[in-house]
């Protein structure tokens, strides 16, 4: 499905939105971890349900799926049953960025299913620019600019931290110096002094880095795969 | 629109501001099962079932109990040990009762209870 062009600010807007909006309805204080389900069911009114979308849509690597008509959002039994927070939260943000973003062109353009127009969301389809919208999105919902660059504070000051080193210069568990490598540590730190428990530490270094609070001067990706292969 | 089961349940623990997975957890379901019966994909629960999810709700039971059309286990349990009871529902199957009869059934007993309290009183 083709979307129109958006910038970064304008998804951060509009996640920022959402928020403000659940918060003006509830009451209630939107602070990390951010409440993405009730913010789905009571902020933005839809239904949430876990299925057998892998068997319903008969997709092997669909994780979760947004129904315009029936207004609702769908996410994979397999995350529930994972007991993995952080990949369960970012999928329901990652909806409710279809929702906020691309609603009325789910309704032009997607394939007609049992209820009305919807978008599935599948891990081979990550690179689309609809998919990394809603990415991004999920990315400012749960992360927001100003608590995430509080928490890298009060842990790390207030200069960003530059890796220029693949691998660690210590070893042990007392300390840990900034380096590819560490990007773990580091993203736990973080997650830890802002309260962001629903958020898995990939997606916390994807966000450190995209503001601009780590910067990776080496060659190796921050990324599960690539840190172990450094050991 | 008819009212169902999944429906009230979504409705009240929304109400509530409870998360379908916390909800899952206090009634010790898995989150896919609680998801298909808000979503009436399944029947209602069990009697038991209901009962847990009212307390973790802190709901009314009967609201919950009355639209699953079940019995609540008091209930159950009391006409089981009321001979009598058990045969004036009978009577009033046979009967046929309908809501009218009821209402005015129930403000008769509620008098005659009332009665009842009184003379002891004297």
């Amino acid at each position: 499905m083709k979307v129109p062009w958006r910038s970064k600010k304008a998804i951060s807007d509009a996640a920022s939105w959402l928020r403000v909006q659940y918060q003006a309805s509830t009451s209630l204080p939107v602070s990390p971890p951010v409440p993405v389900e009730d913010i789905i069911e009571r902020g933005l009114g839809l239904k949430l349900g876990f299925t057998d979308l892998r068997k319903k849509l008969k997709l092997g690597d669909v994780l979760g799926a947004t129904y315009v008509k029936d207004k609702s959002i769908w996410v994979d039994q397999s995350l529930a049953d994972d007991q993995n927070e952080g990949r369960l939260c970012f999928t329901f943000a990652h909806e409710a960025g279809h929702w906020v973003l691309h609603r009325e062109f789910i309704d032009q353009a997607c394939r007609k299913g049992d209820n009305g127009a919807y978008i599935f969301c599948r891990l081979s389809h990550a690179k689309k620019p609809v998919e990394w919208q809603a990415d991004y999105f999920a990315s400012c919902l749960l992360m927001p600019e100003k608590e995430v660059k509080q928490a890298f504070t009060e842990v790390f000051g207030s200069e960003p931290l530059i890796l220029y080193n693949e691998k660690s210069c210590f070893d042990g568990p007392i300390c840990f110096d900034p380096c590819a490598q560490n990007w773990p540590l580091i993203a736990t730190a973080v997650k830890a002094a802002g309260g962001f428990h629903n958020v898995s530490k990939q997606a916390m270094i994807i966000r450190l880095q995209d503001l601009g609070l780590v910067q990776n001067e080496t060659r190796v990706r921050l990324t599960w795969k690539e840190c172990f292969a450094l050991v | 629109m008819i009212e169902t089961f999944g429906k009230k349940l979504r409705e009240l623990r929304i109400h509530t501001g409870t998360g379908l997975r916390e909800l899952a957890r206090l009634i010790d379901k898995s989150p896919g099962y609680l998801s298909d019966v808000e979503h009436d994909h399944v029947p209602p629960p069990s009697e038991d079932v209901i009962l847990k999810i009212a307390t973790a709700l802190t709901v009314d039971k009967r609201e919950l109990l009355t639209v699953a059309r079940k019995m609540d286990p008091e209930i159950s349990s009391y006409v089981a040990q009321e001979p009598d009871a058990a045969d004036f529902l009978r009577m009033a199957k046979e009967k046929e009762f309908d809501r009218d009869d009821w209402e005015r059934l129930s403000k008769l007993a509620e008098a005659a209870k009332l009665g009842k309290v009184g003379r002891n009183k004297r």
